[in-house]
């Protein structure tokens, strides 16, 4: 199944088939809600923000992390000259290796991406885009595709109703938790594949690292301890 | 005004105004001190704490220099770091100005004329020059051969460093003069060997290299139309030749362009200018008018163009690659990046497509600066970054201009209950805090914050603080 749908894909866009091609998200429970195992390079993937400070520009940001580790270089781009460089470095994204490229309008802003995104030496763009009509929308995507950047584009509430020419699209939601960062990501479309998932992810307070929800990981073994229901020791059979 | 620089432990005061020399402000004191001088001796007139940049003087200095060239064919600025002051080699020259003291007194005449107050003296060497011109008699002339002026300088006129400087004061030696009653071999166990070289700089014993100022060569090119042009496309086709003709010139020297200014003189006045800028030195006429389109496609010139001027602003050695940014890329990959770096930089701006670097500056605003990419030659900022010191989750991925809002149920010191963002109720369900982040009263308008990161009954994050000083709060960053 998987071969043929690889076949398929490669059908559609013309690119050569390569295991090189995917990006893992570093977190396996977000890898298995992607039919293909994570993110492919040279296409968009759109993260719609449910509600502002919910955690999807962080989680979008560790993909362009991921895509940037090896080669190529980070675009950020950032029409209202918003985003906080140490706060990227906190995510442990290499300044040196970014370019901060502030657009004055969306006309700029709309010209920026299609530049960034065709360029062979740029690993991903990320980037809030609060205004994208269905056609510059295909005209990023045509852009992107056969190149080896990912685009990460951060979306507004409202664009969950508007068209999209993103290959993945996915949907982040805050969640109240009492311990860690907790947020739900849902799979609101994919191309060539109707998998609709949705899986329950936190950010280790601490260390920031991504895990499955509930699940614990050698470094949060501490903190698991630390839970006093955890510390009980259970008299079941 | 007061201009201050970061020293090894604090800021001190690089240089001051007349005004502030009056109030017993000093350059080298440290800034507190000359704010507590200030207020004290007079509350009329404030002063003004200014950064202290030394880039500016030395351009200056060089102007300056430049303009001795009337005076001397060799003009160099003195080797100390900044540079603080001018050497004119005189070799030859007086006879045909009338004399030592009439040049003397034509030199002061020329600063004076500038605005300047200039120490002035002529010795047989630099050094020498440099040193009785600071602590001598103003306006001295040292006979050629006479080392008996020297003698009677302070040893501060050596410019030695701190250690030997407190060395010589415990054993009472003040005067150049008590220096040279030494033997060499003593003075060079006991005092190092920088005492000794500089003694020998001054004696002319060891030879001092003058490096001359010259004006950067010009490379301009223009071309001017009977008939003023309003064809745009006719306009490019002139670019395109004159951006030939200067590449010609530019590239004969070795050197490619980093800026490229382009004048466009209209009727009536008018002159439009656009700055085309570079990320590598570059000498490719086709490659300066591409980008120079990026601009020209936006640029609206009401009336006819009479006169085009193309002009290399900044240049550098075209050998010279920009070596720290992604020194990793593959050559085919660097040159992609070169050419996404010089099309957004031409149409977005140069101060809109940078490199951002962190700094060890406790307030969060100031936390890192923005580097432009193109336009510079490479290596121009050696300063290193400063190490990233929080964890992911510590800093906002987005950071407002401090907004202020209302909170409900602040309990003490510690974090509001609820706060409102855009007309709504956001009730805070937990918070990380207080994170204290205060900067020196000695910085002007202090910032005395406690920072909190909140998280909302529905799970968003924010970056809250309290101004300490009216107990006010504000929304400054989202973890978007």
């Amino acid at each position: 199944m998987a071969h043929l749908r690889g076949r398929i894909r490669q059908l559609e866009t013309g690119a050569p088939a390569s295991g090189s091609l995917m990006i893992g998200s570093g977190c396996a429970a977000l890898d298995r809600l992607l039919p293909e195992g994570g993110f492919r390079r040279g296409s968009l993937v759109e993260w719609i923000e449910s509600r502002p400070g919910g955690g999807a520009g962080s989680l979008a940001l560790q993909i362009a992390r991921q895509a940037c580790q090896q080669q190529g270089v980070l675009v950020v781009l950032d029409r209202g000259a918003q985003v906080y460089p140490p706060a990227l470095a906190a995510w442990g994204i290499d300044l040196g290796r970014v370019i901060w490229v502030q657009p004055r309008d969306l006309q700029e802003e709309l010209w920026c991406w299609d530049q960034a995104l065709r360029c062979p030496a740029v690993a991903a763009v990320w980037g809030e885009l609060r205004q994208l009509d269905s056609r510059a929308f295909r005209r990023l995507q045509l852009a992107v595709e056969g190149q080896g950047g990912l685009g990460l584009l951060i979306r507004p509430a409202a664009a969950r109703t508007a068209t999209s020419w993103a290959d993945v699209r996915l949907g982040v939601e805050p969640c109240a938790a009492v311990r860690n960062r907790r947020i739900r990501v849902q799979v609101l479309s994919c191309r060539g594949s109707a998998a609709r998932g949705q899986v329950d992810l936190e950010w280790e307070e601490w260390s920031g690292q991504l895990r499955k929800a509930g699940e614990t990981c050698a470094g949060g073994l501490v903190a698991g301890l630390a839970d006093p229901a955890v510390a009980c020791r259970s008299t079941g059979a | 005004m007061l201009y201050c620089r970061e020293a090894g432990r604090g800021e001190r005061v690089g240089a001051c105004s007349p005004a502030a020399y009056q109030r017993g402000i000093r350059p080298g004191m440290p800034r507190a001190e000359a704010a507590v001088l200030a207020p004290v001796s007079a509350a009329s007139s404030p002063l003004h704490f200014v950064g202290y940049d030394p880039h500016p003087d030395r351009l200056a200095l060089q102007a300056l220099a430049r303009a001795c060239g009337k005076f001397s064919p060799l003009v160099g600025l003195n080797d100390t770091e900044p540079p603080d002051g001018l050497q004119l080699d005189l070799t030859g020259v007086p006879p045909l100005l009338g004399g030592e003291a009439a040049l003397l007194e034509q030199v002061a005449a020329f600063f004076r004329q500038s605005g300047y107050r200039v120490r002035l003296a002529i010795a047989d060497t630099c050094a020498a020059a440099s040193a009785v011109a600071r602590w001598g008699a103003p306006s001295t002339i040292v006979p050629p051969g006479d080392l008996s002026q020297l003698a009677t300088l302070p040893v501060a006129a050596l410019d030695l460093e701190n250690r030997v400087r407190q060395q010589l004061r415990h054993l009472g030696i003040e005067q150049i003069g008590q220096l040279q009653r030494f033997s060499r071999a003593s003075l060079g166990a006991r005092f190092g060997r920088q005492l000794l070289m500089r003694l020998d700089r001054l004696s002319g014993a060891l030879v001092q290299t003058l490096v001359a100022c010259r004006a950067p060569p010009v490379w301009q090119v223009d071309q001017a139309f009977e008939h003023p042009l309003t064809d745009r496309g006719l306009i490019e086709v002139v670019l395109g030749e004159l951006a030939v003709r200067l590449s010609r010139q530019v590239s004969s020297s070795g050197r490619g362009v980093l800026q490229l200014e382009v004048r466009l003189f209209c009727q009536g006045g008018q002159v439009r200018e656009m700055r085309v800028v570079f990320f590598q030195p570059s000498v490719e006429p086709s490659h300066w008018v591409a980008l120079a389109r990026l601009q020209f496609e936006r640029l609206d010139f009401p009336e006819g163009v009479q006169r085009i001027e193309l002009a290399a602003g900044v240049t550098a050695a075209r050998e010279r690659r920009q070596g720290q940014l992604f020194a990793d890329s593959s050559p085919g990959e660097a040159s992609e990046l070169a050419q996404l770096i010089e099309r957004l930089s031409n149409r977005v701006g140069r101060e809109r497509v940078v490199r951002a670097e962190l700094v060890a500056d406790a307030q969060v605003e100031r936390a890192y600066r923005c580097l432009p990419l193109a336009g510079f030659p490479a290596g121009e900022s050696a300063a290193a970054a400063a190490p990233c010191r929080w964890g992911p989750l510590c800093r906002p991925l987005k950071l407002y201009r401090p907004q202020g809002v209302e909170v409900l149920g602040v309990a003490g010191d510690g974090p509001p209950a609820a706060f409102f963002l855009a007309g709504r109720r956001q009730r805070i369900a937990r918070s990380f805090g207080p994170e204290r982040i205060e900067t020196g009263w000695w910085r002007g308008p202090s910032c005395r914050r406690d920072y909190y990161r909140v998280e909302t009954v529905a799970g968003q994050r924010f970056w809250l603080f309290r101004r300490l000083q009216d107990q006010r709060w504000f929304l400054q960053g989202e973890f978007t």
